[in-house]
């Protein structure tokens, strides 16, 4: 599954949000949205340290001695976290009105609204997977656990299902119940021109082609006098088969499994480690 | 609540798909990977970091025990990673790729197309979710910095495997040599024109709410606290 790509990971999770109501000190009523986004507007986002590095967020922000708790790991490059109250609703869909009016739609009746039945917090991370690294997204999800436990923990509190998420094994369990696949990764952080391999479409349909014709040729042989229809459909179905098998490679190699894209002898690793000391 | 680390914009699009639309649009993901030369125009943006597309058919929502979502459509997450303003980045998407947003939001539910840009930017918009944190590893870092460096680097890497066994003179020719090659590599990273001052000042106010948070965390001697 295309979770990886060019040596890194790309974690996306979904994870459902309490509803009800909290109470704050002076009894008034929070919804768990309000105080989960107050901890995440309150957790601290800087990243690089070093000198000057207070003056990287400058214009956003002159956060000196208050380094963001991903910034404890070096695997992250960017990691978000966004509260999805609802999804969105696009309008009344008008179809074909010679269509509607033949199927007997009522242009009157509203069109089902769908509305998610609480709110979600959509997680997301991109980090650093060398093609030799560790099992993920388990190894990562421990480490933030080892070094943001607290953080973690004020965070998803507010989160359905987490009470029982007590040390790093859990919290990995946890997180992982929520992913959702990554159906299109994309990076680009290749120094140079990354390698853009073509599909040979005009050899491949020659070959096709040479195929089907050697096919229908021997199937003409061998069914004279039955013509040569049979030999045309003979040579048409071996043809259609050799593209198949050349779409179903092509298809192969695009997937991948568990490798990154491109392939693992092309795939340098980037990691923000040596980004860091790179630029330092 | 903001969409801006350093010099990197973070946006979060949910859009729904046409019911049975949803395997061919991940068709055409497939068919994007298994041939990456068409994420040459992608790649000649030259602002993205990273960027993904995920597709969340209505059966999929995770169910921990909260109950199945009862939606009528899927709907495609798309997050990314850019430098400048969201202006820019979508312009330069309709200009630079067209036919390519075409087909990644092939069979959205309402999707005006990429061009003209008006409807294609209120359709982003209307579908458009903030985000509520967001950490850059290098905010003063531009993709191309990052890029630049990686390519130092590089440079630096062979230069000391000669190092060892090279002779002091041809070794400051190679050096001399590099030196020249990366000239255009060696910017300075920095911080950025304030691209928002709603988010500069939100941040002003932040500060002094950290302030007390680390202070007393200092004081119960809890870990987090300002070395």
């Amino acid at each position: 599954m295309p979770n990886k790509d060019g040596g890194h990971y790309y974690l996306t999770c979904l994870i459902p949000i309490l509803r009800g109501a909290e109470f704050d000190a002076a009894g008034d009523v929070e919804a768990p949205t309000k105080r989960l986004r107050e901890i995440l507007a309150l957790t601290p986002v800087r990243g690089e340290d070093g000198p000057g590095a207070g003056k990287l967020l400058a214009g956003d922000a002159p956060t000196e001695g208050y380094q963001g708790p991903f910034a404890r790991n070096l695997r992250n490059h960017f990691v978000r976290m966004a509260v999805i109250e609802d999804i969105n609703d696009n309008g009344r869909m008008n179809g074909d009105g010679l269509l509607e009016t033949i199927g007997r739609v009522d242009p009157i009746k509203p069109q089902w609204v769908d509305h998610l039945s609480r709110p979600y917090l959509l997680f997301t991370a991109d980090i650093d997977n060398p093609p030799d690294g560790p099992q993920e997204p388990d190894s990562y999800l421990r480490l933030l656990w080892r070094t943001m436990e607290r953080e973690l923990r004020q965070i998803f509190t507010y989160c359905f299902g987490f009470e029982g998420v007590n040390d790093a094994e859990a919290f990995a369990r946890y997180i992982k119940s929520c992913q959702v696949e990554t159906a299109m990764p994309f990076n680009d952080y290749w120094p140079g021109s990354p390698p853009l391999p073509t599909f040979p479409f005009l050899p491949a349909g020659a070959l096709a082609a040479l195929v089907g014709l050697a096919a229908g040729f021997l199937a003409d042989l061998a069914a004279r006098p039955a013509g040569t229809i049979l030999a045309l459909i003979a040579g048409v179905i071996v043809g259609l088969a050799v593209v198949v098998l050349i779409l179903l490679n092509a298809v192969r190699c695009g997937r991948q499994g568990p490798s990154p894209w491109p392939p693992i002898r092309t795939c340098p690793v980037y990691s923000s480690r040596s980004i860091c000391s790179a630029s330092s | 609540m903001s969409n801006i680390a350093g010099k990197t914009y973070a946006i979060n699009v949910a859009t729904p798909i046409h019911r049975g639309f949803s395997g061919i649009n991940a068709l055409i993901f497939q068919a994007t990977r298994s041939l990456p030369h068409t994420l040459g125009g992608l790649l000649g943006l030259l602002f993205i970091h990273f960027a993904r597309w995920s597709i969340v058919r209505k059966g999929d929502w995770p169910d921990i025990g909260q109950g199945k979502e009862r939606l009528r459509h899927d709907y495609m997450i798309f997050c990314s990673n850019f430098n400048g303003t969201w202006d820019q980045y979508i312009d330069a998407f309709s200009d630079g790729l067209p036919q390519g947003l075409n087909l990644y939001w092939y069979g959205n539910l309402g999707y005006p197309g990429s061009i003209p840009i008006t409807p294609f930017k209120n359709y982003i918009r209307n579908n458009q979710f903030s985000t509520d944190y967001y950490y850059n590893a290098t905010p003063g870092a531009t993709q191309r910095d990052i890029k630049s460096a990686l390519r130092v680097r590089a440079a630096l890497a062979a230069l000391a495997q000669r190092h060892a066994a090279d002779h002091p003179d041809s070794f400051a020719a190679a050096y001399r040599a590099m030196l020249r090659r990366v000239q255009n590599d060696l910017g300075s990273h920095g911080p950025a024109p304030v691209a928002s001052t709603d988010t500069a000042a939100a941040a002003m106010n932040k500060l002094d709410v950290l302030r007390g948070i680390q202070a007393s965390l200092a004081f119960s001697g809890q870990p987090g606290a300002p070395g």
